[in-house]
C-alpha cells in the first residue's frame, strides 16, 4: 500500500476540510441559483408552475364570495389539481428541465470544463448543483401551490378564512407544501442521475413518466419503487382513481408517513451517491449534443 | 498535387431531377437515424402490434389453428375484428410511433440550426420548402411504415379471409385508416420539426414534444376542473385526435372526464388540430427565412 493511501485511510473526521467545502458549496449555489432562477430561459418553469394558479385566480374573480361553488367542491378541485397536474406532470417536467440542464446545459454551452478544472471535488459539484436545482424547484412550485391555495379559499371571504385558520385548511396547506418539496427532491435526484448516464435523458425520462403514471396497476410490492406512490400517501386529500385506470388499480397497503418520508429521502440520497460516483469517471465530449 | 495547383470547374455529371431532390435529404436522414442500434431495435419493435394483429386475424379465421390451441369459440370471433379493433390497433401503434418521432425527429434538424449549417443546404439548388419536406419525409416514411401501411395490410388480410363482400361493406374503414393516420403523422411531424427549430437543442426539443403530448392534457383537465368548462380540452391534442379518429371509425366516444354530452364538438377538434399545424408552419416559415447576420 502506498503512503498516500495509508495517509488517506488514516484521515480522521476532523482533518476533512469542512470549511473549504462549505465555501465551495456556497459559491456553486450562488452561481447556479442565479443561472436557474433569474435567466430568461427559465421563464418556461414559471409558466408551467403558475398556470394552475392563474386558473384559480380567474375562478376567484368569476366566483366572488363562493357564488358558484362551495368549499367542499373547491377542496376537491384543489386536491385534483395537485395530484393530476403537480404530482404527475408539473413537478415532473419542471424537474426534468431544471435538473437535466444542470449538467447537460453546461455541455451544450461548452462550459463544464471550467468546473472540472477548478480545484474542487466533483462530488461537491454534484451536491452544489443538486441543491441549487432543489431550492429553485421547491421555491417555484411551493409558491405556486401556495397561490393556488390562497385563490381557492380566499374568494370565500370569512368562511374561507374560518376553514383555513379554524378548520383543517392550514394542515392541508402544510401537507401540500411538504409533499411539493419532497416531490422536487425525489424527481430532482432521479433526473440529475439520468443526465449523467444518458446523452439524451429524456427518452429514459419517458419510461419514468410512464412508470410514475401507471404504477398503480403494478403489484403492491413494485408500487413501492415509485416516487408518486409515497407522495400520494402523504397528500392530505385522497382522490379515488376513476375511468379505465380504476378497473386495473391494485390497492396497495398504505405506508405510514414515518416510513414514506425516510423512504423518499433514502431513495434521493442513494441516487445522489450514485451520481457522485458516476461523475468521478465522467469525461467531457462537447461533440455529443 | 498541391491544392493551389488544382483547377476547379463546374460539375457536369448527371443532376438529380428537380422534383426528387428532397429525397436526398430523406435518404441521408433515414441513414443517420438507423446508425443508432437502439433506434433500429425500437423501430423493429414497432412492428410487433402488426405481427400480433396478423396472428390474431389468422387464428380467428382458422378452425384448425383454434383446434390446435384448444379454443372452441365457433363463429363468434371473426366479428371481433371490426372498426373498434382497427381503431384500438392504430391507437397502440400511434403511441409507439410517438416515441419513435420524439426520439428521431428533433435530432434531424436541431444540428442544422445549432451549427448554422442550414445555409449549406440552401446554397444548393433546393428550396426552403424542399428542405423542410425532405426532413419531414423521414418521419412521414417511418411512421407510415409503422401505422397505416401495416393496418391496411391487416385490413386486406381480413377481407381476404372473411370474403362474402366484407371488403366492399367496410371499404370506408380503409379510408378512415389512411386519413386518420395521415392526420396524426402530419401533426406529430410538424410539431417535432417546429420544436426542434425553436429550441435548437435536441434534448430540450424532445422534452418539449413530451410536454405538448403529456403536460398539456393534464393542464386541460385542470382547466376543466377549475373553470368548470370543457373548452380546456382544446389544448389536449391527443384527445382531439381521439375525437377525430372516433368519428372516422364510427365509434361512440365516452371520455371519463366529460360529463355525457359535453364533449368538445367535432369541428372544434378539427379546428384545434389544424390550428396546431398552422402554428407549426408559421414557426417553421419564420425560422427558415433568410436573414442578414452582422458580425461585430
Amino acid at each position: 500500500m502506498s503512503t498516500a493511501a495509508v495517509a488517506r485511510a488514516g484521515k480522521s473526521w476532523n482533518d476533512v476540510p469542512w470549511q473549504l467545502w462549505a465555501s465551495q458549496l456556497a459559491a456553486i449555489l450562488r452561481i447556479e441559483i442565479k443561472k436557474t432562477l433569474w435567466m430568461r430561459r427559465s421563464i418556461w418553469i414559471y409558466l408551467l408552475a403558475f398556470a394552475p394558479a392563474v386558473m384559480f385566480g380567474i375562478h376567484a374573480l368569476t366566483s366572488p364570495m363562493g357564488r358558484n361553488c362551495s368549499i367542499e367542491e373547491d377542496t376537491r378541485v384543489l386536491a385534483y389539481t395537485f395530484q393530476i397536474f403537480y404530482l404527475r406532470v408539473g413537478i415532473f417536467f419542471g424537474c426534468m428541465g431544471l435538473f437535466t440542464w444542470l449538467f447537460r446545459g453546461e455541455i451544450v454551452e461548452k462550459s463544464l470544463h471550467y468546473y472540472f478544472l477548478s480545484p474542487m471535488r466533483r462530488e461537491l459539484l454534484v451536491a452544489g448543483k443538486f441543491l441549487a436545482g432543489f431550492i429553485t424547484a421547491s421555491l417555484v412550485f411551493a409558491s405556486s401551490v401556495l397561490l393556488c391555495f390562497i385563490f381557492a379559499y380566499g374568494h370565500f371571504g370569512p368562511t374561507g378564512r374560518a376553514f383555513v385558520f379554524n378548520g383543517p385548511g392550514f394542515g392541508q396547506l402544510t401537507a401540500y407544501l411538504f409533499v411539493t418539496i419532497l416531490a422536487c427532491l425525489g424527481f430532482g435526484a432521479i433526473f440529475l442521475a439520468l443526465s449523467l448516464i444518458f446523452k439524451n435523458p429524456i427518452i429514459p425520462g419517458v419510461v419514468v413518466l410512464l412508470w410514475e403514471s401507471f404504477h398503480a396497476v403494478a403489484p403492491s410490492l413494485l408500487q413501492k419503487f415509485s416516487v408518486t406512490f409515497y407522495l400520494k400517501q402523504l397528500s392530505p386529500v385522497t382522490i379515488p382513481p376513476d375511468g379505465l385506470m380504476a378497473l386495473f388499480t391494485v390497492v396497495a397497503e398504505p405506508v405510514s408517513p414515518w416510513l414514506a418520508v425516510p423512504g423518499l429521502l433514502a431513495l434521493s440520497v442513494a441516487t445522489l451517491v450514485f451520481a457522485g460516483y458516476r461523475i468521478r469517471r465522467t469525461e467531457i465530449s462537447y461533440l455529443a449534443d | 498535387m498541391a491544392v493551389y495547383k488544382r483547377t476547379y470547374k463546374a460539375y457536369h455529371g448527371a443532376l438529380t431531377p428537380a422534383w426528387s431532390r428532397f429525397t436526398v435529404l430523406t435518404r441521408y436522414g433515414l441513414s443517420t437515424l438507423f446508425d443508432s442500434r437502439p433506434f433500429t431495435a425500437y423501430t423493429v419493435l414497432c412492428f410487433l402490434p402488426f405481427l400480433v394483429g396478423l396472428a390474431y386475424i389468422y387464428i380467428v379465421h382458422s378452425v384448425a389453428a383454434q383446434a390446435i390451441m384448444g379454443m372452441n369459440v365457433g363463429n363468434a370471433m371473426p366479428g371481433t375484428v371490426n372498426n373498434d379493433w382497427f381503431h384500438r390497433l392504430l391507437v397502440f401503434q400511434a403511441g409507439m410511433g410517438f416515441i419513435l418521432a420524439a426520439w428521431g425527429g428533433p435530432g434531424m434538424i436541431t444540428k442544422d440550426f445549432a451549427n448554422h449549417s442550414v445555409q449549406l443546404y440552401l446554397s444548393r439548388p433546393i428550396s426552403r420548402t424542399e428542405y423542410l419536406f425532405g426532413k419531414i419525409s423521414v418521419l412521414a416514411a417511418l411512421l407510415s411504415c409503422t401505422t397505416w401501411i401495416p393496418a391496411l395490410i391487416l385490413f386486406l388480410v381480413k377481407a381476404e379471409l372473411q370474403g362474402h363482400g366484407w371488403l366492399w361493406d367496410n371499404l370506408w374503414m380503409a379510408g378512415s385508416i389512411v386519413l386518420g393516420c395521415l392526420l396524426w403523422i402530419a401533426v406529430i411531424s410538424l410539431v417535432s420539426m417546429a420544436v426542434a427549430v425553436w429550441v435548437k437543442w435536441r434534448i430540450a426539443a424532445t422534452a418539449l414534444m413530451l410536454a405538448i403530448f403529456f403536460l398539456l392534457p393534464a393542464l386541460s383537465l385542470v382547466i376543466g376542473a377549475i373553470l368548470r368548462t370543457n373548452w380546456g380540452f382544446l389544448i389536449n391534442f391527443p384527445f382531439m385526435i381521439t375525437i377525430v379518429w372516433a368519428h372516422l371509425f364510427k365509434i361512440t366516444l365516452i371520455h371519463r372526464h366529460a360529463s355525457g354530452f359535453d364533449v368538445v364538438p367535432l369541428w372544434a377538434a378539427w379546428a384545434s388540430l389544424l390550428s396546431l399545424c398552422a402554428a407549426c408552419f408559421w414557426l417553421l416559415d419564420r425560422k427558415l427565412q433568410a436573414r442578414e447576420v452582422e458580425r461585430a
